[in-house]
């Protein structure tokens, strides 16, 4: 399980997040949502261990993450920014390869141009490959990392299953088009069917209704609510969170609930 | 497995540089051993070199030949190597480590920081009697410079590096104060120098290879290679840093502490080139652009490939400056910054114009 105990993380004077437990165990999809200040990013920060809680703990497998040797955690965890500039042109093939470099101890180069090349067939950027990265579209480079995240926790198949994996997307799906938004999170849905618990921040509600298997919801640096979706996708809850009137309903076609404006 | 041929090729074609980047600096080296007013061809060169390495000499040469390359031109074409190598891979961590393509070791002030270190050292050391008796004299001018250099480069890091965002602004111009500051202390110490130093000052400001000794080049070349050395096994620190700070942490690097290595490590390298040759400027910033036209940024072939061009075009660069205006000898870091200068104002019209490198 990775876990946040009772976090508060302050930037200057400012507190970002207040007394923030949270926690995501593999095999779930497990949605952060709120509106924009809310400490969503923050959060995810907070479990990469990026950030360090002025209180409480971060825990993963019941270990203080500020414990875990670098290189151990990286092959544990990866995490997909917002915003990448590269500062100078690589391909997105040599972007994608860089998510091997927590194995630089056992490197082998065919292996992982392999293993690069099946994840970005996985988030449909393989024709990118010989591509520069700063010619490429905000949505195809955001494509082109989720690639880059998904190698840095493959595993061979007899490991798969006994070390603990989880994928952090800090909102995946940002310069997506409705196309790609889906086969974004039918990715992270799948990487969390082989074992891999994956956390994203999610703006879209209807998105996290579809995908996600629990939902935190959050509000001023706190958790307002979390749980099941449709225990956390109520009419009136969203309402107070949001300030818009909001009315959910089931989705017409999909056994998922739905969020619209009224 | 067709899918993977590019990367062979990609392989095979870094294979061929760096044959090309090798032979280039034999060439330029026995150039630079041959050429000058007494003219040493090639081949008389390798048999004084064998001799030196305590092989039999396949051809003869003449006692003048031998002392002319072993007292003159070896250690000048050596210092050449060292120097031409230190700047360049530093220019090209640097560069990696401001993620951004303008970062030079003379243009951020570090040269000028360690310059100023290494003059203060020429006029109010004198005889260096304060020294304690254990440290090795020698070691004083490059110790001194490699300080001087540590401040520059670690000052202008702490201004422009808030937030692991570089600010390119705030870097070049805290170069540009650096490099004031220093200026204005080496005119300070010209004003009450005497007249002998201020025969050894001038040579510094402008840069010169010219006047080395086995003597004088050795304690400075450990202390390049302490520097160098250790760089060149930067690669996949720099690789990740192109993707920022954030990413290189998430995938397992100790970015601070990697940081302040790199920042130690090229200070050391280029003070100590600078406590020899004074400041040459633009090698740092040229050679790994030249580099990173033919190799793309991958820092496993950027950073070897910059020691072994740089290492040539200075050697290159020093035939030119002691044979241009004979009899006597131009400093070289005006040729440099003939080159680089423009090569210079051509990188910020081409960023201005697309916003890209």
């Amino acid at each position: 399980m990775l876990e946040a105990r009772n976090i508060s993380v302050k930037i200057g004077s400012a507190e970002l997040l207040h007394d923030v437990s949270f926690e995501v165990s593999p095999g779930e999809v497990v949605a952060i949502v709120g509106p924009n200040g809310a400490g969503k990013s923050t959060l995810l920060k907070a479990l990469s261990g990026l950030i360090k809680p002025v209180s409480g703990e971060v825990l993963l497998e019941n270990k203080a993450i500020k414990n875990w040797p670098r290189l151990e955690l990286a092959q544990r965890r990866a995490v997909l920014s917002q915003k990448i500039e590269l500062a100078l042109p690589f391909t997105a093939l040599e972007v994608v390869v860089l998510g091997r470099a927590p194995y630089r101890k056992t490197y082998n180069h065919q292996e992982n141009l392999a293993l690069a090349l099946d994840a970005m067939r996985q988030s449909g950027t393989e024709q990118f490959a010989e591509r520069s990265y700063t010619s490429l579209s905000g949505g195809e480079q955001q494509r082109v990392h989720l690639a880059r995240v998904l190698i840095q926790i493959w595993r061979q198949q007899d490991t798969a299953r006994t070390e603990e994996r989880y994928l952090l997307l800090d909102e995946p799906t940002s310069s997506l088009d409705l196309a790609h938004q889906h086969t974004t999170l039918e990715v992270a849905k799948r990487t969390a069917a082989e074992g891999v618990g994956v956390v994203a921040v999610l703006h879209d509600l209807n998105l996290a209704a579809m995908y996600a298997d629990r939902i935190y919801l959050m509000k001023d640096g706190l958790i307002d609510s979390s749980g099941a979706v449709e225990d956390v996708l109520q009419g009136d809850i969203l309402e107070r969170v949001f300030d818009l009137p909001l009315s959910v309903s089931r989705h017409p076609t999909r056994p998922c609930l739905q969020v619209v404006a009224t | 497995m067709e899918t993977l041929e590019p990367a062979r090729q990609i392989r095979n074609r870094r294979f061929l540089w760096f044959v090309g980047a090798f032979s280039l600096l034999v060439g330029s080296f026995l150039l630079a051993a041959g050429y000058g007013a007494v003219e040493i061809s090639p081949d008389k060169s390798i048999a004084i070199l064998l001799k030196q390495l305590g092989f039999d000499p396949p051809w003869s040469f003449s006692a003048k030949e031998e002392l002319v390359l072993t007292a003159i031109r070896f250690p000048r074409a050596c210092l050449a190597v060292l120097a031409g190598a230190a700047l360049a891979i530093s220019g090209a961590t640097l560069q990696g480590l401001f993620r951004n393509p303008l970062a030079d070791p003379a243009l951020i002030g570090v040269s000028n920081g360690a310059a100023l270190a290494a003059v203060t050292v020429i006029v109010l050391g004198g005889t260096a009697a304060w020294l304690p008796y254990w440290f090795p004299h020698e070691f004083l001018l490059p110790v001194a410079a490699f300080g001087g250099g540590l401040v520059a480069v670690y000052t202008v890091y702490v201004l422009a590096g808030a937030n692991g965002q570089t600010d390119v602004a705030t870097m070049l111009l805290g170069g540009v104060a650096i490099t004031a500051i220093a200026g204005a202390g080496i005119g300070f110490l010209i004003f009450i120098s005497d007249e002998q130093q201020l025969r050894d000052l001038n040579f510094w400001m402008l840069g010169g290879l010219g006047g080395v000794t086995w003597k004088s080049l050795i304690p400075a070349a450990c202390l390049i290679l302490v520097g160098l050395v250790p760089l060149l096994f930067m690669s996949r620190f720099l690789n990740a840093m192109l993707l920022g700070e954030a990413e290189a942490h998430h995938l397992g690097f100790d970015v601070e502490r990697t940081k302040r290595m790199i920042i130690l490590l090229t200070a050391l390298a280029t003070g100590a080139t600078v406590a020899v040759t004074g400041v040459i400027g633009f090698v740092g910033l040229v050679v790994p652009h030249l580099v990173r036209l033919v190799t793309g940024p991958d820092h496993a072939a950027v950073l070897p490939l910059s020691v072994l061009t740089g290492a040539s075009l200075m050697l290159i660069a020093d035939v030119v400056a002691r044979t241009i205006v004979l009899p006597a000898e131009l400093p070289i870091g005006i040729l440099t910054a003939c080159i680089g200068g423009p090569f210079f104002l051509w990188l910020l019209a081409r960023r201005r114009s697309t916003r890209g490198w």
